[in-house]
């Protein structure tokens, strides 16, 4: 049966994925954050280091966790999440372009930075196994997938000299801030399961299942351009 | 003990066949005993069986290496490969043991998701300072998989492996899996810390 309220919620998800589309694809966020940081960065005190703001940043994302989980029992966290982790994604681009403008750039924070992502993905898809809003078997599937494609991101740097081109994080921060943003619009429509011939589906499953099959399609589609790119290399000198 | 018994073998194999053809058949012996693991569902004397396949694994898993660095064909890509390969074997006989049900699914998964964490780090370690902090080498991992193996079957053939401890009842193979990822986390959090030492040093030598 079709309603004029049916109508109008699916002209807002449209809307939703059209804005995913734009957001995630088609805009420079790493340029963006660039333009948009540096005169922040310089009112920062100089007894504050880099590497204490990317630890600052792994606290404001357990928050952000915490949120997600109490979504749970009232949708509005959601908002309460994508708020937080904005201030997150604000912190972690931060750290970053702090050490460059000061020439503080050190293994130790490069090794900081890299670990606590890793961390925080894992954190934050934990606390949506928690909050029971994804079917674990896809969050799981997304993490060993995450895993595994910055496990061969690692091995392109070491082999290549260079990393993997998905692996900037403004990316995955705006597509993950989205998906809060889809998931309090669900539950405030009300859209939270439809029925394809009696089946049930919940409609964040059926967005999430985006995820993994992006990360196993990126991961094949790099391996096989690292393959070429080693071959180049190996041919031109037979040294490990 | 490998390093007895593999130069006379790798000198027996064709020059015809590279080293990445044996990673790739390699692979072949990861998917049976994967097979094996599944089917020990119906019958556990297939722990045997997947015992020797992983046997036969570990032993051409060190062949390619050995025979690379006597033909003197240490490659990119050979290097990517024996990686990869042997990431994605770990995930694949994780998951047959899972599906088998044996054990319990969560405890699995947290298995899997420890040993490619610490993977990465200690690739970031190699990216980092030119050398992984890997505390085992491969044929250790493998050995530990084959006992597993075996303890797996001992447990079912001594009719053990359901314990009952004041009324309350589980499956022995779950504690196993629950000591794993204890061991794994310690390992990771300790190669972290001698790595951040060592990065630390790293620094301090550049800014002088």
């Amino acid at each position: 049966m079709i309603s004029p309220i049916s109508i109008i919620i699916l002209l807002g998800l449209i809307i939703i994925l059209f804005l995913f589309y734009i957001l995630a694809f088609r805009m420079k966020w790493r340029e963006i954050w660039a333009s948009l940081l540096p005169p922040l960065v310089q009112k920062i005190p100089p007894y504050i280091t880099p590497n204490q703001l990317s630890i600052t940043g792994f606290f404001i994302l357990i928050i952000a966790a915490l949120f997600i989980y109490l979504a749970k029992f009232n949708y509005f966290f959601f908002l309460w999440a994508a708020v937080v982790g904005w201030i997150y994604a604000l912190f972690d681009s931060l750290d970053g372009i702090l050490a460059r403008i000061r020439n503080q750039t050190s293994n130790t924070g490069i090794f900081l930075d890299q670990t606590l992502g890793e961390v925080n993905e894992l954190v934050i898809l934990f606390s949506l196994i928690l909050g029971g809003h994804i079917r674990a078997e896809l969050v799981v599937a997304t993490m060993i997938g995450g895993l595994f494609y910055s496990f061969i991101s690692n091995q392109s740097q070491a082999l290549t000299g260079s990393r993997l081109p998905e692996s900037d994080r403004p990316r995955w921060l705006m597509l993950g801030f989205l998906l809060l943003l889809v998931a309090f619009f669900v539950k405030f429509s009300g859209l939270e399961t439809f029925n394809i011939s009696g089946m049930k589906i919940r409609s964040l499953d059926a967005f999430f299942i985006i995820v993994p099959i992006y990360y196993l399609a990126i991961t094949l589609y790099r391996t096989y351009f690292l393959w070429g790119e080693l071959k180049k290399l190996d041919q031109g000198k037979r040294r490990p | 003990m490998w390093a007895f018994l593999l130069p006379p073998l790798a000198k027996k194999v064709p020059s015809y066949i590279t080293p990445n053809h044996i990673s790739v058949a390699g692979f072949i012996f990861v998917l049976a005993s994967a097979f094996f693991l599944y089917a020990t569902k119906y019958n556990y004397f297939y722990y045997l069986a997947a015992a020797l396949s992983s046997f036969i694994y570990a032993m051409v898993d060190s062949l390619d290496g050995t025979l690379a660095r006597i033909r003197h064909q240490i490659s990119r890509r050979g290097v990517f490969l024996d990686y990869t390969l042997d990431k994605i074997a770990y995930l694949l006989l994780l998951f047959a043991f899972m599906l088998s049900g044996q054990v319990r699914a969560d405890l699995v998964v947290i298995v899997m998701i420890f040993g490619l964490f610490y993977s990465l780090t200690n690739m970031e370690s190699q990216v980092l300072t030119g050398r992984q902090f890997s505390v085992g080498n491969r044929p250790q991992g493998l050995a530990v998989a084959i006992t597993l193996c075996f303890v797996a079957f001992f447990l079912k053939f001594f009719r053990l492996d359901l314990l009952e401890f004041y009324g309350f009842k589980f499956r022995s193979l779950d504690t196993v899996f629950v000591i794993m990822p204890v061991f794994q986390v310690v390992l990771i959090l300790s190669g972290c810390i001698s790595l951040w030492k060592e990065l630390k040093k790293l620094d301090r030598e550049r800014k002088k």
